[in-house]
């Protein structure tokens, strides 16, 4: 995913005059050759979020459209205030791009993990949020970010590598989609890998990715409400933090039918013990085997 | 002082008696530093929106009274915009705000202005214009460490536009605060950040701020220009009292304050 990514941004950059690249420190053999073709459009700021958030927008100010690079957890935790005030306060349209979710840093301890990181970011205006799955959903969603004028993008993306295997038209779609079952996986990011995977060992259900988390995308959550009598969120990060928050929020709102939401989330505790992101995956009911076993179940 | 600046005092008093406001003695002790700033730019080209403007940032956010002051002074905002500070409906809230035309961005929270100035100063740079990036912000302000990412970069790149004054009245919101977390010697926290630094004994002397700006940015670094201000200047019960951070004055306080500012004897 991340080359992929790269190959956009440097192509991008090539593009537009007005896109500006930063990183704090993070992009070893990625990032090079931008601060080599662009030195007058690209930074490394040091390992310092805030000040790279700050800076990110006096660029807004001069008219320019920065690309922030950082690891997810740093760049919404440790910034969280200069994106509320010095971002989305200003209608900015900056683009973050958080590498590393869920617990693909487990071997790192929990100070590196990617749990609850849209919790804040979730309750700002001005902001979307996106969790792709795929390349191919990263290229799709890059596109759409770097066309956004008044709005800020936060993509928080996985190290782990997924196709599809297809160009994809939309962030929201289904990845498997099968008739007459009564079950649908709803998913984001790398769990979407994992439900697909699951997918495959049990043909019960159906596996929709919603890569877009914010702003929120009723339409299709009253589509698979219709379809589905069980709708299974599966994220790698706490459920009070994600996508299951913003699908109760929905349907309370809306006055839809709550029966049947469930979530399968990872425990909301900092785990003591350390291990690959399997590991937690396993431990946490996450794992693609674990993932059809619940289903089966439920 | 100068009768403008005497002025400037009693239009603060005013917006900030009839409102209720906090902060006074945090503007009255900026309000030279501010104007000497906007008398060394060009302001028409701010009036005009142009890209190639320079930046003045407001990072003490607080003091925004003397911003907004100081902006009618210099045409930038009517005397019935001032009318309106910090009352119910109006965009001149007690902190800067970028809706307010003019005003390059909004602060409140401390420690941001810095790095968002410095982010302008590298965009001037990066599009090859001349223009200049001032940022005020207050000496307790300098206690987040947000500041010190910025002035480490801003040294590092050596952003010879880039220039910040420190409004030091030695007073927080608590008081004194070399008495809990002392951040002297300010001057040589920039020199090791590789600031050109300039200190003003008499930071309520505009005239010597406008003299330090004009040496300002010459050499290969960015500028740190300290002023040794007293907070509450202007008013005999209100300076280095930390009661005036937050106490706005009313009733007889009120005619106290303004019968002080006008006998002054102006320069």
């Amino acid at each position: 995913m991340r080359g992929i990514l790269f190959d956009c941004i440097k192509k991008a950059i090539a593009e537009d005059p007005n896109l500006f690249f930063l990183t704090g420190d993070v992009g070893f053999n990625l990032v090079e050759s931008i601060f080599e073709q662009f030195p007058d459009r690209a930074m490394n700021v040091g390992v310092a979020e805030q000040n790279l958030v700050g800076v990110a927008a006096g660029l807004c100010n001069l008219g320019f459209k920065p690309i922030c690079y950082s690891y997810t957890n740093f760049l919404a935790e440790r910034s969280f205030e200069q994106i509320r005030d010095d971002i989305c306060l200003h209608g900015y349209a900056p683009i973050f791009l958080g590498t590393t979710t869920g617990f693909d840093n487990g071997i790192l301890g929990p100070t590196h993990l990617a749990l609850d990181d849209m919790a804040g970011l979730k309750a700002l205006p001005n902001i979307r949020i996106y969790s792709p799955s795929t390349a191919e959903s990263m290229k799709l969603i890059m596109r759409e970010a770097l066309a956004l004028k008044n709005e800020a993008a936060f993509i928080r993306f996985t190290k782990s590598e997924f196709s599809e295997g297809k160009e994809v038209v939309a962030a929201n779609r289904f990845v498997v989609e099968r008739k007459n079952v009564a079950t649908v996986a709803l998913s984001h990011g790398k769990m979407v890998q994992n439900c697909y995977k699951a997918a495959a060992v049990n043909s019960n259900f159906s596996v929709f990715a919603m890569d877009m988390i914010k702003p929120f995308d009723g339409e299709n959550m009253k589509k698979l409400l219709n379809e589905y009598k069980k709708i299974v969120i599966v994220e790698d990060n706490f459920k009070s933090a994600g996508l299951y928050n913003s699908v109760c929020q929905f349907i309370v709102e809306n006055g839809l039918r709550t029966d049947g939401i469930v979530s399968l989330s990872p425990k909301e505790i900092y785990d003591e013990r350390i291990g690959s992101a399997e590991y937690f995956e396993e431990k946490n009911g996450l794992s693609p085997e674990k993932i059809a076993e619940f289903i089966e179940k439920l | 002082m100068t009768e403008e600046n005497r002025n400037i005092r009693l239009t603060i008093l005013k917006m900030i008696s009839e409102s209720g406001a906090a902060h006074i003695a945090s503007a009255f002790s900026a309000v030279e530093i501010i104007n000497a700033v906007f008398k060394s730019v060009d302001v028409g080209k701010i009036k005009d929106g142009d890209n190639d403007r320079d930046r003045i940032v407001m990072s003490k956010g607080h003091g925004t009274a003397a911003l907004y002051a100081v902006m009618q002074a210099h045409g930038l905002l009517t005397k019935e915009e001032l009318d309106t500070y910090a009352k119910d409906g109006s965009l001149l809230q007690g902190h800067a705000s970028h809706h307010v035309p003019h005003v390059e961005h909004s602060t409140g929270s401390l420690g941001h202005g810095t790095p968002v100035a410095l982010g302008m100063a590298i965009g001037l740079k990066s599009r090859k214009f001349n223009a200049r990036t001032f940022v005020i912000t207050g000496d307790a302000e300098l206690q987040e460490g947000s500041n010190w990412e910025a002035f480490m970069l801003a040294g590092h790149l050596k952003l010879s536009n880039y220039c910040v004054l420190v409004d030091n009245n030695g007073i927080s919101q608590m008081g004194e605060f070399v008495n809990w977390c002392d951040i002297q010697p300010i001057g040589e926290k920039f020199r090791s950040f590789r600031f050109d630094v300039i200190e003003i004994s008499d930071g309520n002397n505009e005239e010597e701020i406008i003299s330090a700006i004009r040496q300002s940015g010459r050499k290969n670094a960015p500028t740190a220009i300290i002023c040794h201000t007293t907070k509450g200047k202007g008013v005999s019960f209100m300076e280095s009292n930390a009661v005036w951070h937050y106490r706005p004055p009313k009733g007889e306080e009120y005619q106290k304050a303004v019968a002080e500012l006008k006998s002054i004897q102006t320069l």
